[in-house]
């Protein structure tokens, strides 16, 4: 078991600290940002004056708006950008055969991999979507 | 705009499901990074899963209601509504072979985008989550399998 945490921690900050995460992050902010920007000129300046059309309600209607469609678009690009080469990378690489040298289970490699893959998207999703999110509720202050 | 106790346990629990829905796009790359010898392969291949799945699969399945149930827009025409649900019922079972179309039925219940209509009345975060249960269940059953399968073949597989 406490094999699973060495090889996910390795792996965890082998994917935090790649270039590759680093430059995601910085699009899918990007990306959940300016539809926000977006739908704040849209709705709050056009759509009080159409009488008779429906708003989404409160903090959530804006939120639903924005956050379920980029997301459903884009986040899976997060996933298969860190999962692509899960596997192959490390064959590539000759990593796997180094890993497989050391006395670990095979199944503990690619548990560790899917635990560190988990944490990696947590906080990658958790980073993106907290940054529309503030800035959303700062631009309607 | 400062969100209620509610709005930030709906969207903290939209997060998470938003986290398993990448996690299951997470597990096909994984599965096909470890089916496939190369990773640029499994790169175009899983690219090409997620624009079909995003993309194609809503389009064909449009066309496909179009042509099965063709809505009719002429004035007084009774059956309005009724081919209007036939083509809603269409699309929706066309595009329920993609993890998005389950995601974002996930989102509609959880974030209650519909809340603004004045037909629907209040449903507690318990309810929307029994309405979003089968959308749920079918993202964690694809992720688990496909990781198994993956889990599967990683440990019978030579490395060479």
């Amino acid at each position: 078991m406490a094999d699973i945490f060495t090889v996910a921690s390795r792996e965890f900050s082998d994917i935090v600290r790649s270039k590759r995460f680093i430059i995601l992050i910085i699009i899918f902010g990007l990306v959940m940002i300016i539809p926000m920007a977006t739908i704040y000129v849209q709705v709050i300046h056009t759509a009080p004056n159409l009488p008779g059309v429906p708003m989404p309600g409160g903090f959530l209607g804006m939120m639903a708006f924005m956050l379920s469609s980029t997301l459903s678009t884009f986040a899976p690009v997060m996933g298969l950008a860190l999962g692509c080469d899960a596997i192959s990378g490390d064959r590539e690489k000759g990593t796997l055969k180094i890993i497989l040298a050391q006395p670990v289970y095979r199944d503990t490699v690619i548990n560790g991999k899917f635990l560190a893959a988990t944490s990696a998207v947590s906080l990658a999703v958790l980073i993106t979507s907290l940054a529309s999110i503030g800035a959303s509720t700062i631009m309607l202050e | 705009m400062t969100p209620t106790a509610e709005e930030a346990l709906r969207m903290t629990l939209f997060l998470l499901f938003s986290i398993l829905f990448t996690m299951t796009y997470y597990s096909i790359a994984t599965f096909l990074s470890t089916i496939l010898k190369k990773t640029s392969h499994s790169v175009i291949l899983s690219v090409t899963m997620w624009a079909i799945f995003t993309f194609v699969v809503p389009i064909i399945a449009s066309l496909i209601a179009i042509t099965i149930a063709p809505l009719t827009f002429l004035p007084g025409q009774q059956g309005l509504e009724e081919s209007m649900r036939r083509y809603t019922a269409i699309v929706e079972t066309i595009s329920s072979i993609t993890p998005n179309y389950h995601f974002n039925k996930i989102g509609q219940y959880l974030l209650s985008l519909y809340a603004a209509t004045p037909a629907q009345e209040e449903t507690s975060i318990t309810s929307s989550l029994m309405y979003a249960g089968p959308n749920i269940l079918v993202l964690v059953i694809v992720t688990t399998l496909l990781f198994v399968v993956s889990y599967i073949t990683f440990t019978r597989q030579e490395v060479k």
